[in-house]
């Protein structure tokens, strides 16, 4: 088993400078500890690193210096390297492309996302290739459901509902346990709420589920122990007064579902005289903070180096 | 009778832009709603009150909601089944519970399908509101919301599950009633999402011509975007952060 390398989470509002300054973290960081190997990855899918790092849309990953990476979380792409790894026996990996739910999975539909972070962060641990992984996140509210689907994931592909709803006779098909399980009433409003061709798109992609459900788990309950017990979580915000609400509701939500370790928090665009309520709320925030670093700046953040500059005071 | 759609990048304004708009459609005697999409209610802090799935009213016709996917889901199941009972019954039962939540899409049709059952005449599930603002998740994440009925159509060859997505598409693509609004800042980031957020829906929603792109700035903020000042779209409406926040704090008194 590989070591498990240093994990940072950015985490905050939106619009207040997450993905600058992680970004700026990361090349600092990778700067001054040569050669130890940096990643970092976006999770956000308006992917605004690739703005500030010259990547496309559709790019996958790039080598901004030699011990500095960065990656836009693509979900496709990571999605179907999970599946390669995954379903090794033949034809397994043709049998799952006919299932037309899983090909909008991978096209347009958002369920896989969380599950595919889950799996780039996985899966750089696993390959040892990295000293320090970075993660720069959506949005807090979003960034709480993420954090939550660990939960979500591991009770649904463990439950004995799934399995129940698994097990059994496939021959006799998913409608026919449907009927056999369910009340006639209740499978009348599935059919009614759907349509029959849909529940048969989703037996075909519960039959083929099945077989990730193992690999699933690993992956999840892994990223469970990286996260609450590896990982150290950068509070970014600024000052403004629906930013900080923002912020302490979803702090609380963060609390109550993970146990997750804020070490430090930075107030972008910092102005001491622009609200008298903050500094009631940066007292709420630092009692939250285990080593009691807030670090305040309204400096010009709109150059990367600059940043790089203040971080490295 | 309208349905304003906002969204931009994280930070914006999207939530002073919803709150000002709503207040001043209710100043024009009009029953409107303004509605959160999530599973933590910022309303409910930022309006000092318990905010749910039911509209709170502040007064002089302006309700407030926040909607979870699920809610949403199971408002519709029990339009189906003509009773929340019935529905709640459904949703419980642990195989149909978990389908339901795993099933990928539900809830996001669920949500476009509530938003836009007025301007489908889809009766059973009507709002009764004159208007409605919909304090939409950031560029990315509404991007996603959108995506989903597209990706169920071609999913579902045929059932009640197409038909619905293609109403709610046709209905976000062809309703005079329908208003999407980007707003942005002048930060060079929030500019680049403002552009791809309206490629995007000009890509999904061809026949739509009006999206109405706000930009909110102060006069100091003009230095800091190398792109300023750029013109906004036909409609265009200029505002400063200071008028909005005055809007805004009339409401708190409401």
């Amino acid at each position: 088993m590989s070591k498990i390398p240093e994990i940072t989470v950015f985490v905050g509002p939106g619009g207040v400078g997450k993905t600058t300054l992680s970004s700026a973290y990361a090349v600092r960081e990778s700067r001054e500890n040569k050669p130890k190997k940096y990643k970092l990855i976006t999770i956000d899918p308006s992917k605004r690193l690739k703005d500030i790092f010259n990547m496309s849309y559709d790019e996958k990953e790039k080598d901004i210096t030699n011990n500095l990476r960065v990656s836009l979380n693509q979900r496709a792409d990571l999605f179907n390297a999970f599946l390669a790894e995954s379903l090794t026996k033949d034809g397994l990996l043709e049998d799952f492309y006919k299932s037309r739910i899983l090909k909008s999975l991978l096209d347009d539909l958002s369920i896989a996302q969380e599950f595919t972070t889950f799996y780039e962060l996985y899966s750089s641990i696993q390959s040892g290739k990295y000293d320090h992984i970075i993660i720069d996140t959506p949005p807090l509210q979003n960034t709480a459901d993420f954090m939550t689907s660990v939960d979500k994931l591991e009770n649904l592909f463990s439950s004995k509902i799934l399995s129940l709803f698994l097990a059994g006779d496939h021959n006799k098909g998913f409608i026919y346990r449907m009927i056999y399980k369910s009340r006639e009433v209740s499978f009348k409003l599935l059919k009614a709420l759907t349509g029959e061709d849909f529940i048969n798109e989703l037996d075909v992609f519960f039959k083929v589920t099945e077989l990730l459900r193992l690999r699933i788990l690993e992956v999840v309950r892994k990223c469970r122990v990286y996260l609450n017990d590896h990982s150290k979580f950068f509070l970014v915000c600024n000052h403004t007064e629906l930013s900080l609400k923002a912020l302490s509701l979803s702090l609380w939500a963060l609390e109550k579902n993970s146990n997750m370790n804020l070490e430090k928090a930075f107030i972008n665009k910092y102005d001491v005289n622009a609200y008298p309520s903050v500094n009631n709320a940066l007292k709420e925030v630092q009692k939250k903070i285990k080593t009691q670093t807030i670090q305040k700046n309204n400096i010009d953040l709109t150059k990367l180096d600059n940043l790089v500059l203040l971080l490295s005071k | 009778m309208a349905l304003y759609l906002i969204s931009g990048k994280g930070g914006v304004g999207k939530t002073h832009l919803s709150t000002a708009l709503s207040y001043r459609l209710s100043q024009e005697n009009r029953r409107v709603l303004l509605v959160e999409f999530s599973h933590i209610s910022l309303y409910s802090e930022f309006f000092s009150r318990q905010v749910g799935f039911k509209g709170v009213n502040l007064g002089h016709g302006l309700h407030v909601s926040s909607w979870t996917g699920l809610d949403c889901l199971s408002e519709y199941v029990a339009s189906i089944a003509r009773s929340q009972r019935a529905a709640d019954m459904f949703l419980k039962f642990p195989i149909l519970k978990s389908l339901i939540e795993s099933a990928p899409g539900l809830r996001e049709v669920a949500v476009l399908g509530k938003l836009t059952s007025d301007y489908r005449k889809a009766i059973k599930i009507k709002t009764d509101y004159d208007d409605i603002v919909f304090d939409a998740p950031s560029t990315g994440h509404f991007m996603s919301l959108l995506q989903v009925p597209f990706g169920l159509r071609k999913t579902v060859g045929a059932g009640p599950m197409q038909t619905q997505c293609e109403s709610i598409i046709k209905c976000l693509e062809e309703s005079e009633d329908v208003k999407f609004i980007v707003i942005n800042d002048p930060s060079d980031f929030s500019i680049q999402e403002r552009r791809e957020l309206t490629n995007f829906l000009r890509e999904k929603f061809p026949k739509r011509k009006n999206i109405i792109e706000i930009l909110n700035f102060s006069e100091e903020q003009s230095g800091h975007c190398n792109e300023f000042p750029y013109q906004p779209s036909e409609l265009g409406w200029f505002m400063s952060a200071k008028n909005l926040s005055e809007r805004w704090k009339g409401i708190l008194n409401v």
